[in-house]
């Protein structure tokens, strides 16, 4: 936006046109550009861009508190001044310029962060998010790439090929079994996870870093934008699943946790395991990734699960818009459905560890009501519908959800909740502590 | 009933606002340097006053955001462009006040160079008073005989001198920002082939504007939008009343001759009064052209005072016009059959609602304008369109051009 703008021409097989604003490298919001409304001219290109943008500009021309306007008479006859400040892009600029403004002290930079790739034989996908991660400005103290169960070795002689990436072989399959061998196997106070199908821009880590900017905050998550939205499976997962969560910075903290206990904290809006860091001490004060979740095996929730245990535990997750990567979904239905199939049997699943852990009942109310609620709505809708677009996944969900709540069913809780101990000192990788202590309970939050 | 009615320009020191003791609810235009920005409507005690400080806050928690996009657009002005040749034109039928109102707030607030000219069409008067009223305020004149909206609409396509033909209806006020707007659409978007403005009420004097109003009136929003010919909704663009409204829009001559003109069917007085704005949108945009909604191109119209005068507009211009409309591209263009019958299961699902909802009492919609705009769907659906046609055939006859 602080470039003369551009037109947007007409697009030929295209049914419109996603287009993200930006100043000064900050995402400021989006607008789904129908294709009936295009070739677009500049300025009308900026029309559609204002109302998209509003929030986030106003928000950080907040954070400027300084940068009053002599035409803002709005207030003159309030003493409410401090409430409204004039809401400018250049007013972003100086906020950039003056990063102190954006955190009082960054407490970590990204020389302080590891960053962590879980993988699994996409050699191809690593290659790509592995070019990405070695633009990161400033670089990373250490990128670590965790091998998991792995049918070839593609993905150790393409890691031999990349100076200063660590490889890591963690044979038990389970994006949480490597989630938690990267943690182990980490050295720095920060740690990032991104995933192989992720490009994350130069600025990623530095702002996730920046996120940490107090002493509760253990989590920080940032804005996952769609690299591509070719199919209908594409625009489908972005427009009603997504990891997009806004372009406003959000703190989800024991507050937040007590305000939505009652139904179901919706953990997910958090963020995603795409994109998202913790500070070392978060393992050490309740535990590791919990492995009965995500990919390998219940098929997702085990990063919302964790940051579940860190707001129930008291800690502060902060999201932050400015941390940006791009994830591509999946291309085709088949792997939407398959997709969606394991959210939800992650998240059927999740819903049960977290109850189990801390005995919330909004969580059963959500499995055993507004679940169920939900989809009977949308069998309905869908019926009228011809199980079309977004209903055309309604069978794998329902049978992702049923799914989920077997599987933790005969599942035993058998996972590292505790094996963090002494992480600080470096260990290296190694196998997995077999029985470790067993989950530290809400009752011992704050 | 009736509500307090303000415009607020939040760049100046704020007023406080105190409602009379039979005002049971105020609505507030928002403004930023002029601009139209947000729009509150909304239900109080009577006898309230509103403080300025208090009026600050809910604009901080209601409107900083509409705030913060009218200063974007403070910030970067769009490029200038010479203005496009307009003829402002107002179709009037035997309301020489209303219309008088109209001339003097054009005199007002659009600049004297601005526009080609202005231009009256007299439709079927019944005596020379409109004639004296456009004397008087020194615009052009013509006169159509052949009754019907869409007759003068029709009319002012042949007479007008400009390049574009801006139809504002006799209940309209322009605000200081239409000429404005309508020039600042036309620069960043020169291939649209019109636009359409926002419409405010003019007055919630009475409970029946109150109820219009309330139901969302003309009101469409306060961003600018495209409209073009690819489908990029499922019932979209048989929809096109979310473009606007015949009250206040702007077509470019040309395009409007190519496709054969207003359908005389259509918007023909008492025996079909609407539909024909919603069909020149429609045969615009399938014809390749663009439309599109411009916010700061305000108007304020005023309602139909009376409870009987709303109902008639729910009978006849919405029930039994917009069913008319609908049979016609029905009938006329094939390829847009499923999305017609798409958007008719959507209005019956929609009335259908607002039925269960007036019967329960839980409604601002009264329960026999429900009823009304029903009758008049059912009218509209059962041999309405076809003889509108004959008729207006008849009137072709009968008042030859």
């Amino acid at each position: 936006m602080e470039h003369p703008p551009e037109a947007l021409p007409r697009l030929s097989g295209s049914d419109g046109a996603y287009v993200v604003f930006w100043a000064h490298g900050i995402p400021l919001g989006h607008r789904l550009i129908p294709s009936s409304a295009l070739p677009m001219s500049p300025a009308m290109l900026r029309a559609y861009a204002y109302p998209a943008i509003a929030p986030a500009v106003a928000h950080y021309n907040e954070q400027t508190a300084n940068l009053r306007s002599t035409t803002d008479t709005i207030y003159t006859n309030t003493i409410d001044t401090d409430t409204i400040d004039t809401n400018t892009l250049s007013a972003i600029k100086h906020l950039l310029q003056n990063p102190s403004r954006l955190t009082s002290k960054p407490r970590y930079t990204s020389t302080d962060a590891s960053v962590v790739i879980c993988t699994r034989d996409r050699p191809e996908h690593l290659a790509a998010c592995l070019h990405a991660i070695a633009a990161l400005t400033p670089a990373p103290a250490e990128v670590i790439v965790v091998d998991n169960a792995p049918q070839t070795d593609a993905t150790r002689r393409l890691v031999a090929t990349r100076p200063g990436v660590r490889y890591v072989h963690e044979p038990r399959p389970g994006l949480d079994i490597a989630r938690n061998t990267g943690v182990r196997t980490s050295t720095k106070p920060i740690i990032a996870f991104t995933d192989d199908d992720v490009r994350v821009d130069p600025q990623w880590l530095r702002y996730l870093c920046a996120g940490f900017d107090a002493p509760d905050v253990m989590a920080v998550t940032g804005l996952v934008l769609p690299a591509t939205l070719d199919t209908e499976s594409q625009y489908l997962f972005e427009i009603h699943w997504g990891f997009h969560r806004g372009y406003l910075p959000r703190r989800f903290d024991a507050a937040y946790m007590k305000a939505h206990r009652s139904r179901c904290v919706p953990v997910w809006d958090v963020g995603a395991g795409a994109s998202m860091a913790f500070r070392r001490d978060a393992f050490m004060h309740v535990g590791g990734f919990d492995e009965r979740l995500d990919v390998g095996a219940a098929g997702c929730s085990g990063d919302s699960e964790f940051w579940y245990r860190l707001l129930a535990n008291g800690w502060t997750c902060h999201y932050t818009p400015m941390a940006v990567a791009h994830h591509t979904h999946r291309a085709t239905a088949i792997g939407l459905r398959r997709q969606l199939e394991a959210y939800m049997r992650g998240h059927t699943a999740a819903l049960l560890v977290q109850y189990e852990r801390h005995g919330h009942p909004g969580l059963l109310r959500r499995l055993f009501v507004s679940l169920p609620k939900y989809y009977l709505r949308r069998l309905v809708a869908g019926a009228l519908h011809g199980y079309q677009g977004r209903y055309q996944t309604l069978a794998a969900e329902i049978r992702g959800a049923l799914s989920g709540v077997l599987f933790y069913l005969r599942t035993p809780a058998a996972s590292p909740a505790h094996p963090f101990t002494g992480v600080e000192t470096g260990a290296e990788a190694g196998p997995v502590a077999e029985h470790p202590a067993p989950a530290k309970s809400a009752s011992q939050a704050t | 009933m009736s509500y307090l009615l303000t415009a607020i320009d939040a760049a100046e020191p704020l007023p406080s606002l105190h409602l009379r003791d039979d005002q049971t609810g105020w609505a507030a235009l928002i403004r930023w340097k002029g601009r139209p920005v947000d729009f509150w409507i909304e239900p109080c005690d009577p006898g309230t006053t509103i403080s300025a400080r208090e009026l600050a806050r809910r604009i901080y928690t209601q409107s900083r955001y509409a705030l913060t996009e009218a200063q974007l657009h403070f910030e970067s002005p769009p490029p200038q462009a010479s203005p496009p040749a307009v003829s402002v034109v107002i179709c009037t039928h035997n309301r020489p006040e209303r219309l008088t109102r109209c001339l003097a707030s054009i005199q007002q607030h659009v600049p004297e160079d601005g526009p080609a000219e202005v231009l009256v069409v007299d439709n079927a008067p019944p005596d020379n008073r409109t004639r004296t009223a456009a004397q008087t305020a020194g615009v052009h004149y013509v006169m159509e005989s052949r009754p019907g909206l869409n007759a003068a609409r029709n009319r002012a396509f042949a007479e007008a001198r400009g390049d574009w033909v801006a139809f504002l209806d006799d209940d309209v006020i322009v605000d200081a920002e239409w000429w404005g707007g309508l020039c600042h659409a036309h620069a960043a978007n020169p291939d649209a082939d019109g636009f359409t403005g926002q419409v405010m009420p003019y007055a919630l004097e009475t409970h029946a504007q109150v109820l219009f109003e309330q139901r969302g009136g003309f009101r469409r929003g306060f961003t600018s939008t495209r409209y073009g010919p690819a489908p990029h909704a499922p019932i979209y663009p048989c929809n096109t009343g979310i473009l606007g409204t015949g009250a206040n829009m702007v077509f470019r001559r040309d395009a409007v001759r190519r496709i054969g003109g207003c359908d005389e069917a259509l918007d023909a007085g008492a025996a079909l009064p609407g539909g024909g704005d919603l069909d020149l949108f429609y045969r615009v945009i399938r014809g390749g052209g663009v439309l599109v909604y411009e916010p700061t191109m305000l108007v304020f119209h005023e309602h139909r005072r009376t409870l009987q005068a709303l109902r008639d507009q729910y009978e006849h211009s919405w029930g039994r016009s917009l069913m008319a409309y609908l049979v016609k591209i029905y009938q006329t263009d094939p390829a847009t059959r499923p999305k017609v019958r798409r958007l008719l299961w959507w209005w019956t699902r929609d009335t259908g609602q607002h039925l269960s909802r007036a019967t329960r009492g839980r409604t601002d919609r009264p329960l026999s304008f429900v009823i009304a705009e029903l009758r008049g769907a059912l009218r509209g659906l059962c041999g309405a369109y076809p003889r509108a046609v004959r008729r207006a055939n008849r009137l072709k006859q009968e008042y030859p051009s």
